[in-house]
């Protein structure tokens, strides 16, 4: 009984590391961005001025990341993409962060895959 | 040394540490201390990005800048002059010691962490008077580096009589000395619930605090200094900067109606439930002007500006602190001329007991809720809550505030007549008959949401 139950402990405290490890593996380098086009230019945009919390908290739509941009740039210091870049960082957060916040769909997924 | 300030910003470190190290080494996973020397021994130029925001190979303007470069000066409690000099990957000796938590607090939840941004879980706001360590905490730009009480000023200056600048020294031998029981809540608390989503920070119910504050009443500093007839507004500037490091432009400067202004009950406040402020609440002097959003209650505050036109400062204008003139469907596209300044914040309150998802003890048919109440720049007049999903009511026991501006205490032990899944709600009205909504008066920047707390009970 014991040696079972320490069988089963091992195996799940080794599930749970890869889980962990994937997990993290995923999210640290990026911050939790997930992978993208455009995820690149998001992370080097925005994380000079703020954290990429501010970011991922986020649901907005295509506009309002529009003018978000826009008022980063205009007034709140944010150096100008260019326009190819721009164009990605947009539709990458109207991608994983509109108004129905996949990312954070996505990060509900992979929690209960892993428990 | 590092100025306690800082904590803020070694609490970041500590979890990208974690985050960032954890795949590599299973063994770091047990370590519930982290230095920064190991982030930066795993993966020097990964460290710097993530922490201090460095980006050697993208960043038009060199290594380190912007909130990156403040972020590091703020870390070690001094400028870098030599900033430019320093390697990528190059850890200054200060930061030797940087782990942690936001040093102070205490159970707060982490919306942000550059700049810090924490609300306090509602069933830690239990107490009659939020300690210190409890109360939530909204920054809008990097905390100032300098916080020191003794060589602390603040100007009064524009359209004044005597323009005077003071030190903490001088309000406390000038003025009278008072303490009071007061409720500061960020506009946007409760802007998680939104849907759909609206901009900033999520916060949930914890934006709201209620502590003693002790200071000079703002109305007595003004009147000496003898306000001009043409005096309309406020405008306030802290010494925090701007996240983009840019220097001289203001993070955020609000102000407020002369009226609101002379109020007896704002205070210039330099002691917080008898210590002096958290360096997080805007130590050593800030403004509290309760019952208003809580950007109105500048922290470290340096400049107080009389005004003869409604003050424009970073955030007066646009959107910023401010709701539709009209109703609006969720998710309207409203035009920025048709936003108007929030005033007065709603009638609310909020369960601190029991936590939500509470399973009671086999047996257990009763709980005592408690919670609190206050309602801008009014008071209450009753609380009710219902287990039935608001088909009855039962009136609560409320406390009156301890003075004016003072959130309210209420309580009531309620039965529930058979096992199975509840919900509390609690429901407040003011004294001019106002009372909290079910649902969300949806605007697009994600203010005033006052509708009822909800806890879950199981009775078992």
């Amino acid at each position: 009984m014991t040696l079972i139950r320490g069988l089963l402990f091992l195996g799940a405290t080794v599930c749970w590391c890869l889980a962990a490890s994937t997990g993290y593996a995923d999210d640290g380098e990026w911050r939790g961005l997930p992978e993208g086009d455009g995820r690149e230019e998001v992370f080097y945009q925005c994380q000079p001025c703020h954290s990429l919390k501010l970011v991922t908290q986020q649901g907005l739509d295509h506009d309002d990341w529009k003018e978000t941009l826009e008022w980063m740039v205009e007034e709140q210091g944010m150096p100008e993409p260019e326009p190819e870049e721009w164009l990605a960082m947009l539709e990458y957060l109207t991608r994983f962060y509109g108004r129905d916040r996949l990312a954070a769909g996505m990060e509900e997924n992979k929690a209960a895959h892993s428990n | 040394m590092l100025l306690a300030v800082l904590l803020g910003f070694k609490e970041v470190a500590a979890r990208d540490f974690k985050e960032f190290v954890m795949p590599k080494d299973d063994t770091i996973m047990e370590t519930e201390s982290v230095n920064l020397y190991e982030l930066y021994d795993k993966d020097p130029r990964l460290a710097d990005k993530i922490i201090f925001g460095r980006t050697p190979c993208k960043n038009r303007r060199g290594f380190l800048k912007g909130a990156g470069l403040a972020t590091m000066g703020t870390m070690i409690g001094a400028a870098i002059p030599f900033s430019r000099n320093m390697p990528a990957g190059f850890v200054p000796l200060a930061l030797a010691d940087a782990h942690g938590m936001i040093e102070g607090k205490d159970g707060l939840t982490v919306l942000n962490d550059r700049p810090v941004n924490a609300e306090t879980p509602a069933h830690l706001l239990d107490d009659a008077v939020t300690p210190t360590s409890r109360h939530f905490i909204r920054n809008n730009g990097i905390p100032p580096e300098d916080m020191n009480p003794e060589t602390w000023t603040l100007t009064i200056d524009g359209l004044v009589q005597n323009p005077m600048t003071l030190s903490i020294a001088d309000l406390r031998n000038n003025f009278e000395v008072v303490t009071k029981q007061l409720t500061i809540e960020c506009g946007g608390n409760g802007r998680g619930f939104f849907d759909p989503p609206a901009k900033g920070n999520q916060w949930t119910y914890g934006a709201v605090a209620c502590s003693n504050w002790t200071g000079v009443r703002y109305a007595d500093v003004l009147k000496a200094a003898g306000l001009k007839s043409n005096v309309i507004y406020t405008a306030h500037v802290g010494a925090d900067s701007h996240l983009s490091g840019e220097e001289g432009k203001l993070p955020i400067s609000r102000g407020v109606p002369i009226e609101k202004a002379m109020d007896p009950n704002n205070l210039i406040a330099f002691g917080m439930n008898g210590a002096p402020l958290h360096p997080m609440n805007g130590a050593p002097l800030r403004l509290v002007i309760p019952g208003w959003p809580g950007s109105c209650s500048q922290k470290w505050i340096k400049r107080i500006w009389l005004r003869d036109q409604v003050h424009d400062g970073p955030k007066m204008t646009g959107k910023a602190y401010r709701v539709p003139e009209y109703p609006v469907a969720p998710g309207t596209k409203v035009p920025t001329e048709d936003f108007e300044i929030i005033e007065a914040m709603p009638v609310k309150s909020l369960i601190t007991f029991p936590e939500t998802g509470t399973i009671l003890d086999e047996g257990q048919d009763t709980v005592q809720v408690r919670g609190h109440a206050w309602a801008g720049d009014d008071a209450i007049s009753s609380v009710d809550l219902s287990i039935d999903f608001g088909v009855s009511w039962i009136r609560t026991t409320l406390q009156d505030p301890a003075n004016p501006y003072a959130w309210q205490r209420f309580s009531q032990t309620v039965k529930f007549p058979e096992k199975g899944y509840y919900e509390i709600w609690a429901r407040a009205t003011d004294t001019k008959n106002r009372m909290q909504p079910f649902a969300i008066a949806w605007n697009p920047k994600g203010y005033l949401n006052n509708s009822m707390h909800r806890v879950s009970v199981i009775v078992a």
